[in-house]
């Protein structure tokens, strides 16, 4: 069988998993994921940008969260990846500096080894040819 | 309504559920069901990924890319 593609997901497109009628192309984002058509790997420090955001929001949305952030846990189809030794072993090779957290964001892309990243900052064309997919 | 239908079960235990089921169902290639085993009964009902609970859940809120610089800055920011 052949492998599943995986794709990273910044945290605005994280985001709109949440939400009923999102850009199409997050929409069919959505039912890959849930179709097991691709495997979405999420870094945590997008988990925690929205986190940040939603704290600020008040403790509903606090809530609310939390509910997205179980349910991303025991998902299949969803990693959550952390930025850990296999990405800082990528980042010292590099020759230049990026902003910190793209290269977090980018390197999780090289660890899994895949092109694909949903956002719509399109500096990362700039690392290694990723591809940003736009919405 | 309750609808029943009579099928041959093949060799390995393969049977076809019939398309306008599936389609009421939203089961898809790929879908995941769960089978329920009651006696002489056996329950079949898809297997809801647990994105799908989450669908709708931050309704009504935003996170815009300027939310999303803001927050990245915070990250870094002492």
């Amino acid at each position: 069988m052949p492998e599943k593609k995986h794709v990273i997901l910044n945290a605005v497109a994280l985001f709109y998993l949440q939400i009923q009628d999102p850009p199409k192309i997050l929409k069919e984002l959505q039912s890959d994921i849930i179709t097991g058509k691709i495997t979405a790997v999420i870094p945590t420090i997008a988990i925690s940008e929205i986190l940040w955001k939603k704290r600020k929001e008040g403790e509903e949305q606090l809530e609310k969260l939390k509910i997205a952030y179980s349910k991303w846990k025991e998902a299949h189809n969803i990693i959550i990846d952390g930025f850990d030794i296999k990405i800082l072993d990528k980042m010292v090779e590099l020759k230049r500096s990026y902003e910190l957290h793209d290269e977090i964001i980018a390197l999780t892309c090289h660890k899994y080894k895949t092109k694909t990243i949903y956002t719509n900052d399109s500096k990362f064309k700039d690392f290694w040819g990723l591809n940003p997919v736009s919405w | 309504m309750e609808e029943k239908i009579e099928q041959k079960v093949s060799s390995n235990g393969r049977i076809v559920i019939p398309k306008k089921w599936r389609e009421e169902m939203d089961l898809k290639d790929g879908s995941i069901i769960e089978l329920e085993y009651e006696g002489s009964i056996i329950k079949l009902k898809k297997k809801k990924h647990p994105l799908e609970d989450c669908i709708g859940l931050f309704e009504g809120t935003e996170f815009t890319e300027e939310d999303h610089k803001n927050a990245k800055k915070s990250l870094w920011r002492t």
